[in-house]
């Protein structure tokens, strides 16, 4: 059986969209437009940035490790990044409380759909797919917009034509 | 009453059951007078008989059942056994062992929560009271309200009336004294403005520039806000706001203004927006000068609700 890239980062992306984060849940995850980076455009729009992300493929697809014609495994990384405004409103230790709410966020996403969550996925995805997660964080603060982010490494089996 | 605290209040001409209302930043415990003047007169001279019956303080108030704010899971939730008499969009107040604020009521859940459309600022123990006390109204008289005469100047941009409300705060027992104005009108100044409008004319507003805060509501309480703006930018003209008699030129400048001040918000925030923050203000300030400095819309110089259409007395009016 084989599944494509688009059916895996659907499927990722929306696993993230459900979830409800433990602090701040009132603010939902929400995926990004992609008209431009994610960090290009959050730092254009700091005040409607929180917990936008995206979730984009990264490097290049490895040569088949096996392949029988009809069905080839391949890898490739994918990156998770979710935008914060680096704002006092996380708590009254600001920047501490911003890193706690960006850890958080990003041990929650990997939980969900990295190397413990990934057999959660959409049929299509996790049954010709394996998530293994490469690293999470550290939190990124700049002055204006700030980072979490979530490296996944994924081997899929895939059709060689489509 | 919506937007900001201090705004001028439309009284709507002819149309019966209206009130004017006061929001402070203070519970209240009485409202001692309102009295109406006309602007131009001193309080010594004789009140108009604008409102009848007391005035009223809003009595909804309730205790906290949780934790509230800063540091809970949703510090914008402020969980209680009934909502009742809270109403979305008004402004209330919290408060315990000397900490309080005010806050405006996003949304009203199941009648056991209201949200904040801000995360509240301060941590409040379970059982801090929240109280829309900061709130009062009295009856505008429909007698007075459908007098042809009292109907404000429709190309003066001041407001007609002004409005004293003297009132004893819940907090100290202390007497304060308010004044807010308010103008009688054949029709309300604000355009139609929805956020889809706004969005329809700078695709993306909805989805990519909203604050978060602002996200629920599509970000209305922005253009409300805009709207404002524009009218101060037509006073600043000498043109009352409700004298323009297009409600698309109108509606075009709040758009423009919207967006304005969308990215304006962005910018004061620290971002780089300095290219569409030029763009924006080009904008709105080249559809300013092209709809209202060059005299072209029709407007309403008499206060009966027709417009005039003339560019010369258009102009008279735009350049008085």
């Amino acid at each position: 059986m084989t599944t494509t890239p688009a059916t895996i980062r659907d499927s990722i992306a929306s696993r993230i969209l459900a979830l409800t984060p433990s602090a701040h849940t009132g603010d939902p995850f929400r995926e990004h437009r992609y008209a431009e980076d994610l960090p290009l455009w959050a730092e254009s729009n700091p005040a409607g940035c929180l917990r936008v992300f995206s979730v984009r493929w990264s490097g290049s697809t490895s040569a088949p490790s096996v392949t029988n014609t009809t069905e080839e495994y391949v890898e490739r990384d994918l990156e998770i990044v979710v935008a914060y405004p680096t704002t006092w409103r996380f708590g009254e230790m600001q920047l501490v409380d911003l890193e706690e709410v960006i850890d958080a966020d990003i041990r929650r996403i990997n939980h969900e759909v990295g190397t413990n969550g990934f057999a959660a996925l959409a049929t299509a995805a996790n049954t010709s797919a394996t998530v293994t997660t490469l690293s999470e964080g550290p939190p990124e603060i700049g002055p204006v917009v700030s980072f979490g982010t979530v490296r996944l490494h994924v081997l899929y089996s895939r059709s060689p034509s489509a | 009453m919506a937007g900001a605290e201090v705004s001028t209040q439309e009284i709507l001409f002819g149309v019966a059951s209206q009130s004017l209302v006061l929001e402070v930043d203070r519970p209240l415990s009485s409202i001692t007078s309102v009295s109406v003047w006309p602007t131009g007169s001193d309080d010594t001279a004789t009140a108009e008989s604008a409102t009848t019956g007391s005035a009223a303080i809003d009595t909804a108030t309730e205790a906290t059942t949780a934790e509230a704010g800063l540091g809970q899971s949703d510090p914008r939730k402020l969980a209680m056994a009934s909502t009742a008499g809270f109403v979305a969009g008004r402004r209330g107040y919290v408060s315990v062992n000397g900490i309080s604020e005010t806050f405006e009521i996003a949304r009203i859940h199941a009648n056991t929560a209201i949200y904040a459309r801000h995360p509240l600022t301060n941590a409040y123990a379970s059982g801090a009271t929240v109280d829309m006390t900061t709130r009062a109204t009295i009856s505008v008289s429909d007698t007075w309200a459908a007098l042809v005469g009292k109907l404000s100047q429709a190309a003066d941009p001041n407001p007609s009336y002004r409005v004293r409300w003297v009132v004893v705060h819940a907090d100290d027992s202390s007497t304060g004294i308010y004044f807010r104005n308010a103008d009688l009108v054949r029709y309300p100044s604000a355009p139609p403005v929805s956020p889809l409008d706004v969005d329809a004319a700078h695709p993306g507003w909805i989805a990519e520039m909203l604050p978060t805060d602002y996200r629920a509501s599509q970000g209305r309480p922005l253009i409300v806000e805009a709207t404002r703006l524009v009218r101060l930018d037509l006073w600043g003209r000498g043109i009352a706001d409700r004298t323009l008699r297009s409600g698309e030129a109108y509606a075009a400048l709040v758009i423009d203004r919207t967006v304005w001040a969308t990215i304006e918000a962005g910018g004061l925030r620290g971002a780089d927006v300095g290219q569409a923050l030029a763009v924006a203000k080009d904008r709105y300030d080249r559809r300013l000068a092209g709809l209202v400095d060059s005299p072209r819309l029709a407007i309403d110089t008499t206060g009966g609700g027709g417009a005039t259409t003339t560019k010369g007395k258009g102009k008279e009016v735009f350049t008085r």
